[in-house]
């Protein structure tokens, strides 16, 4: 929950010599945020950063008082989904980038109060931005960070996966295969799935992909399955975004996926395998046929090495089977002898850690005052 | 029905054919399922049934329940698979590719020492012409000069700045934008 006020925002735009820098990575993904102040040193504890959903709850009008925290004006992340029946729920982001310019600037506000509640550094942000987007979205990027970051830079997220994934402590290890000398990188997220080719070097535009086709679109085409088959049932996306993350698969269609729905108030058990797999399978057709796309532009001589390492990353990457089917239709399709795999089996914030690890390479003139 | 189904009370046995059913279905045998339900489970409930003290809405509700539970706890036994499947193909994955690169490494080694000692045969033995002419004709051209490690791979994509360059990667975003 943010207290801050308008001229709390303002003051914190001032740059005290007695404050000390703190580097931060920040993927502003369109259904959860992860911000990482610290990277992990060999042997050290895993550090998964902060995961905040990205979502901001304006109260109902006419709501009493004492029914919300603190009475707040506004809530941000867990504390706004947990108290969704008071709210109005606003998604600053859509498919990645703001649709809403005042939301995002009050959850970014509301993460730098997570990282820094007494506002004693000067926070230093990387943010990750999806392949596409445009200038109008860093502008609207740059506008929400007003009051929340001291510096800024914008990043194209799949820079940044690559980079996080990269683990440079084991380069000099010979069994070592490093992530980024020649693959395709997939990012499932929620509003975008990313395809960014990577082959040493940091890719050029022509070498990036991004289809508005992610996360979102399962949901929504199984909340409309869950009700073409039951008319009678009707529940919220949130809970059928919780069925699609407990039995999400790829294949041929299964049942077995049981799940308890509210009908007219009653506890009832219904049967949602078939809808899950539909769901899902229209989401592995669309990386499919884009994955075809951007191997064409793959230079002729390096791409049969490419096609064996097909990194899936992203929430999406977690679909059970999703890397055997896309990798058999590749091979069906006539790809030889293609190999795809999943960056990490645990959901590793890999567009964070690369986002911090430029904040901490970026020189202080590179940086950008909101 | 299976003979040991007969042996337990009638509400194990229906738990325990019901439980069958369940098994069926996760490893994929749908219609191995269907028949179980279809053959086995009626009987199962009838005999139950019968012997049973329960009022009859009460009866419904404890096969309900049964029913229930025995679905969540064949949930779990996939999840618990499947977990297990992970791990038991990390730890494969593991074992089959040292053996394999133990395999192609003595492969190479053997080759190697079958090539050496036939070049210094050949050496020592004089050629027939046609010899000659066959053994070119096997190979393609620039195929004795060029081993398959050395083989030509076109320069690498992307804006030419590798990936510890960061400092220069910020430059160029930065570039772009504007």
């Amino acid at each position: 929950m943010t207290k801050e006020s308008i001229n709390d925002v303002e003051d914190a735009s001032e740059s005290s010599p007695k404050k000390r820098k703190m580097y931060v990575g920040l993927d502003l993904g369109t259904l959860n945020s992860c911000i990482l102040t610290k990277l992990n040193k060999a042997g050290a504890e895993e550090n998964e950063g902060i995961l905040v959903p990205t979502v901001v709850g304006y109260p109902e009008e006419g709501i009493l008082a004492g029914i919300l925290p603190g009475n707040s004006k506004m809530l941000h992340g867990e504390d706004a989904l947990a108290n969704e029946l008071h709210l109005r729920l606003v998604n600053p982001l859509n498919d990645g980038v703001i649709q809403d310019v005042e939301a995002t600037a009050s959850f970014l506000r509301y993460l730098r109060e997570r990282i820094d509640p007494e506002r004693k550094h000067l926070v230093h942000c990387v943010i990750g931005l999806p392949a596409g987007a445009d200038n109008e979205a860093k502008e609207n990027l740059q506008k929400a960070s007003k009051g929340a970051f001291e510096g800024i830079l914008f990043i194209p997220e799949p820079f940044l996966a690559a980079l996080g994934m990269r683990d440079e402590s084991k380069l000099d290890d010979p069994d070592y295969k490093d992530p980024v000398s020649n693959s395709l990188f997939v990012d499932i997220g929620a509003g975008t799935t990313d395809f960014c080719i990577v082959q040493g070097y940091f890719p050029k535009q022509e070498d990036l992909l991004s289809i508005p086709y992610a996360g979102n679109e399962v949901d929504v085409s199984l909340d409309k399955a869950i009700r073409e088959a039951y008319p009678e049932v009707n529940v919220p996306l949130s809970m059928v975004r919780k069925f699609k993350e407990s039995y999400s698969y790829v294949g041929e269609l299964e049942s077995g996926a049981r799940v308890k729905v509210p009908v007219e108030g009653k506890p009832r058990k219904i049967e949602i395998g078939k809808q899950v797999g539909e769901a899902c399978n229209q989401l592995l057709e669309e990386v499919f046929d884009s994955i075809k796309r951007i191997i064409a532009v793959a230079s002729p001589q390096s791409v049969f090495d490419m096609l064996q390492n097909i990194i899936l990353t992203g929430g999406g990457s977690r679909i059970r089977n999703f890397d055997q089917e896309l990798q058999r239709k590749l091979a069906d399709d006539g790809y030889e002898d293609p190999e795809v795999r999943i960056s990490s089996r645990e959901s590793k914030p890999f567009v964070a850690i690369g986002a911090l690890k430029v904040a901490k390479a970026a020189r202080e003139d590179q940086w950008i005052n909101p | 029905m299976s003979s040991s189904s007969s042996q337990l009370s009638p509400l194990e046995a229906l738990k325990a054919g019901f439980r069958r059913a369940c098994v069926r279905r996760l490893v994929g045998d749908e219609s191995g399922a269907v028949r179980v339900l279809r053959d086995e489970i009626p009987a199962l409930v009838v005999g139950w049934a019968k012997v049973s003290q329960l009022d009859p809405s009460e009866k419904k509700a404890k096969l309900k329940e049964l029913f229930d539970d025995e679905s969540a706890r064949a949930d779990e036994l996939a999840t618990a698979f499947d977990l297990f499947a992970g791990r038991f193909e990390v730890r494969m994955t593991a074992i089959i590719r040292e053996q394999l690169g133990a395999a192609a490494a003595r492969s190479a080694q053997s080759e190697k020492k079958s090539s050496k000692t036939l070049a210094s045969a050949k050496r020592t033995t004089k050629k027939e012409p046609a010899d000659d002419l066959a053994e070119s004709a096997s190979l393609a051209p620039g195929e004795d000069q060029l081993p398959e490690s050395e083989e030509c791979v076109d320069p690498p994509r992307g804006m030419g700045l590798k990936f510890d360059e960061i400092e220069k990667m910020i430059d160029e975003v930065l570039a772009f934008d504007k």
